[in-house]
């Protein structure tokens, strides 16, 4: 039956040669499991589009209905804690399954002649992806959408001469709430997608028009010694052919991308139904004691911000995103050389690895347990009064001890060893540099502290 | 199989024209629809801002308010020198919205007939401040952001002073207006 349908569009529309020159084109030896990143990718934005499609049909994108009706998805529609869990779980994935993809790509320099223009369109689609994750996890409207939400914009009110009408075109006005919600919903089901789509089609006709880059060599092709005076398109064509001639069908690759993908949906169905989808109270704009956190891939971003400091902050963190998506984007233009080996691009490869490092250290960093701001209940008379006052006086917002506490400043867990009382007494009380002065502090509180300092060895 | 025109047939110039004729065609469309759809999408948002300057900065997400006051409470219920937390029902005006919303404030008295309302959002990126009694100092748990009671920065990375409102004593009633944020 399936043969005879087939067999009666390809009468008509003769589609089976282009098939067939899809399936079975060469491509270099070497196309392996490193490979199987970009085909991920597509993979999970497809099952984010379906889940998406599908959570439109009960989500109702209002302040006064929003979470409701996740919590009717969650709790109420069969199989909704799994659709939901799904769009949730396989969009954290989506996020470290492109950095591998865009790491592979950079480590075998697949981004230099003639793949310069795939390269670009892969990072705009990054950036949509971080878009849609910025956009999505409003829609919730839980504690930690909101004031993700809050921080997000206002990073973008940190923009040099435009940063007021970026922060109002987000927000949709100056408060965070039902125009915010409304217009959020509206870039992440329209026009991020629309877009999305638009680079997707680009980058894969880029793919399949050029073929996959062939794994780099530590010693090139010998091409013979005429071929040093070809043009540089004709060179590249013929060792291309050359890499093609040794590899296998394309088709021979498909079966790892989607056995891949098999592994990667069990993981999210797994996770799906297992943990599914973590909602906060709903969003309240006046819970002063509620701590923002952002979701884990901006936690790095976060992090970073308790580094800056000063009158110029705003300006830093502007030039620091910019510079970013311009290294992201640009990478191409600047690295021009040849080479694609990475044995023989040692400080392309410190940068990758300088990156990797700062990106992960910094979402481990802020990650941790964030430190109170108010006294937590009194945990027992064992406690020392000092720690108590520690506590109290929300010391630890910024300081550290035996593994608990901010890092803004020192680390006190050794402090007595360090400094004499008579110092820590003016540290505390006159303050210097970034520790504020606690002038007011009462002499019974003080020398607690002083005491439960000093034993600190 | 229709005979194709030979290669020497075809004048490039005439496609070129025909080409430019389409581009322009599809640029005035484009253009015609691209500026009240942007206008359309920005506008509302942007109304009566200006460019900034070189520093840009953050803006509490608080509704603003419909009326021009706002009563908070009485001024005999307040305590000289220690911020308070406190409630207020505002009638807001958000789009097409019109409500009241109970948006939180720091109030402290500052003598006999002065009040100060602050906004309970850090500067810095707008994560909710808490009044710690016992440091005698408003935190910020997002960055370390340290304000004493009169909203001045002593310690982190806020730019300014926590934000305040306008406020009117009448009559031994106090009454909140409108956020004074700094450079409007």
């Amino acid at each position: 039956m399936w043969r005879r349908v087939v067999s009666w569009v390809d009468e008509r529309l003769n589609i089976m040669p282009l098939w067939h020159g899809f399936l079975d084109r060469k491509v270099p030896k070497g196309i392996g499991w490193f490979h199987v990143f970009g085909s991920a990718t597509l993979f999970l934005l497809v099952l984010q589009f379906v889940t998406g499609i599908f959570l439109t049909v009960y989500y109702a994108p209002s302040t006064e209905h929003a979470y409701r009706s996740i919590e009717f998805i969650t709790g109420q529609v069969p199989f909704g804690r799994f659709v939901a869990g799904v769009h949730l779980w396989s969009a954290s994935i989506l996020v470290v399954v492109i950095g591998v993809h865009m790491l592979r790509t950079f480590v075998y320099g697949a981004y230099k002649y003639p793949r310069e223009a795939t390269w670009i369109t892969g990072a705009v689609l990054l950036l949509l992806v971080l878009a849609f994750a910025f956009t999505g996890y409003l829609l919730p409207y839980d504690q930690k959408a909101y004031w993700a939400t809050v921080v997000g914009t206002n990073i973008a009110g940190a923009a040099p001469l435009v940063g007021d009408w970026a922060l109002r075109i987000l927000r949709g006005g100056t408060a965070v709430g039902a125009l915010t919600l409304q217009r959020f919903y509206a870039f992440h089901i329209w026009v991020l997608p629309a877009a999305l789509v638009l680079f997707v089609a680009a980058h894969l006709f880029m793919v399949i028009r050029q073929g996959i880059a062939a794994p780099p060599r530590r010693w090139p092709l010998d091409l013979g010694s005429a071929a040093a005076r070809l043009p540089r398109r004709e060179r590249y064509e013929r060792q291309y052919a050359m890499e093609k001639q040794v590899g296998h069908p394309f088709y021979v690759s498909i079966l790892k991308d989607a056995v891949f993908a098999l592994l990667l949906f069990l993981a999210i169905a797994v996770l799906a139904v297992t943990i599914g989808t973590p909602l906060e109270p709903p969003a309240d704009p006046n819970a002063t004691s509620y701590v923002p956190r952002p979701e884990w891939y901006f936690l790095d971003f976060f992090q970073l911000l308790w580094y800056l400091q000063g009158q110029w902050e705003p300006l830093w963190i502007f030039l620091i995103v910019l510079g970013v998506v311009l290294m992201l984007l640009l990478l191409p233009f600047y690295d021009r050389g040849p080479e694609r080996h990475p044995g023989r691009r040692p400080v392309a490869m410190v940068c990758a690895a300088v990156g990797v490092v700062a990106v992960m250290g910094l979402t481990y960093l802020g990650g941790r347990k964030p430190a109170a701001t108010q006294a937590p209940p009194a945990s027992g008379a064992a406690t020392a009064p000092g720690a108590r006052e520690f506590q109290a006086q929300a010391c630890a917002g910024c300081h550290t001890i035996a593994g608990v506490g901010g890092t803004a400043g020192p680390n006190l867990s050794h402090i007595g060893a360090a400094m004499t009382r008579d110092q820590l007494r003016t540290f505390i009380v006159q303050g210097r540099g970034r520790m504020p002065a606690f002038p007011h502090i009462s002499p019974d509180a003080l020398s607690a502290l002083l005491d439960y300092l000093e034993s600190l060895k | 199989m229709s005979s194709t025109a030979p290669e020497s047939e075809i004048k490039p110039t005439r496609r070129e024209a025909v080409m430019s004729a389409l581009g322009a065609i599809v640029g005035f469309i484009g253009a015609a629809l691209a500026a009240p759809l942007l206008v359309f999408l920005f506008g509302p948002a942007v109304r009566g801002t200006t460019i900034g300057g070189l520093l840009g900065r953050s803006i509490p997400p608080t509704p603003r308010p419909r009326e021009p006051w706002t009563r908070v409470g009485d001024l005999g219920g307040l305590q000289q020198g220690e911020p308070t937390i406190t409630t207020v029902q505002m009638p807001v005006q958000e789009g097409w919205i019109q409500s009241t919303v109970p948006v939180a404030v720091y109030v402290l008295r500052t003598g006999a007939d002065s009040v100060t309302i602050f906004d309970v959002h850090c500067t810095h990126m707008g994560c909710p401040v808490t009044w710690n009694h016992a440091a005698g100092r408003f935190l910020c748990p997002c960055h370390g952001g340290v304000f004493n009671s009169d909203g001045r920065v002593l310690s982190g990375p806020p730019p300014r002073p926590l934000d305040r409102y306008a406020v009117r004593v009448d009559g031994g009633a106090v009454y909140m207006g409108a956020l004074q944020l700094p450079g409007t």
